[in-house]
């Protein structure tokens, strides 16, 4: 995996899941647990030039991969990392593909 | 005031009850996109239970349809205009939620491969409980701004896996909980 991947917007974002929690944390964004399964998570909520986002940092299962999920704040509408609105009728597949990121520890 | 506590199941029979409680006698209300569908069902008048919330959510990620499959089948085949996008089944499922706005849940079942069908005042509604794409099939949530939102889900993830939340008080902790030998 590379260290980092950066959007069509330019927004660089960590594939380290502990560098990106400690960024977030030094940033001071709010925070919550992610409660609604069991696989261990916490969700942060970060400022974007489109609005609020929540980071859904999720620590992996036997059913999914360490991952970050983008959705818009409050919602599980699936936006992108910058926090940009997925466009047009793509499928499901380029959707997750836009809102999801695979991680390392 | 009632201590609640939140408990958390993956008991199909005690989650379908979850889903009893959060949608029977709501009103379809609400229809969103935004890169999949979210419907809102809300209910009128006082809530049956004081934790119970007024507004609530489904996020569908996985296959669904209205009415009979075959039937269903056919429809996606009447397309009223060209259609170029990848996902050829949502234009059809937003006119049919569209026919389905403002119809009253008077049943939920939960079936055992989790696909979940939600009896409304015009049609059925199904949603299977498996997805190849996301992790989850189907979530209910309640949106943020709604009083005890913090309270109430239920997900159904990708294979089927049932997760559900609610709010007990410790005195209806102890029905609710499974006997050592169920």
């Amino acid at each position: 995996m590379p260290d980092f991947v950066v959007d069509a917007n330019g927004t660089v974002v960590p594939v380290s899941q502990n560098r990106m929690r400690l960024g977030f944390v030094q940033a001071g964004f709010a925070r919550q647990a992610a409660v609604k399964t069991p696989e261990p998570g916490v969700i942060y909520t970060v400022p974007t030039r489109y609005g609020p986002i929540e980071v859904r940092v999720m620590e992996g299962s036997i059913s999914h991969p360490r991952r970050a999920v983008f959705t818009r704040a409050g919602t599980n509408d699936p936006v992108t990392m910058s926090g940009e609105r997925i466009r047009g009728n793509i499928s499901k597949q380029q959707r997750r593909a836009l809102s999801h990121l695979e991680q390392n520890p | 005031m009632t201590k609640v506590q939140v408990i958390q199941t993956s008991a199909p029979k005690a989650v379908e009850a979850i889903l009893k409680k959060l949608l029977v006698d709501t009103f379809l209300t609400a229809i969103h996109y935004a890169a999949g569908f979210r419907v809102e069902f809300s209910r009128t008048g006082s809530p049956p239970a004081p934790t119970l919330p007024m507004v609530v959510w489904l996020t569908m990620r996985s296959q669904w349809w209205v009415g009979e499959r075959e039937k269903w089948e056919a429809l996606l085949h009447k397309a009223l205009m060209p259609y170029g996008g990848a996902e050829p089944e949502e234009p059809v499922q937003a006119y049919a939620l569209m026919c389905l706005n403002g119809a009253r849940i008077e049943n939920v079942a939960l079936h055992d491969n989790s696909t979940l069908t939600l009896v409304t005042s015009y049609a059925e509604m199904h949603l299977s409980g498996k997805d190849d794409t996301f992790e989850e099939s189907w979530i209910f949530d309640v949106p943020p701004e709604v009083p005890n939102h913090e309270l109430w889900s239920v997900v159904c993830s990708n294979t089927g896996e049932l997760f559900g939340r609610q709010p007990v008080s410790e005195k209806g902790l102890a029905t609710l909980l499974p006997s050592p030998e169920s």
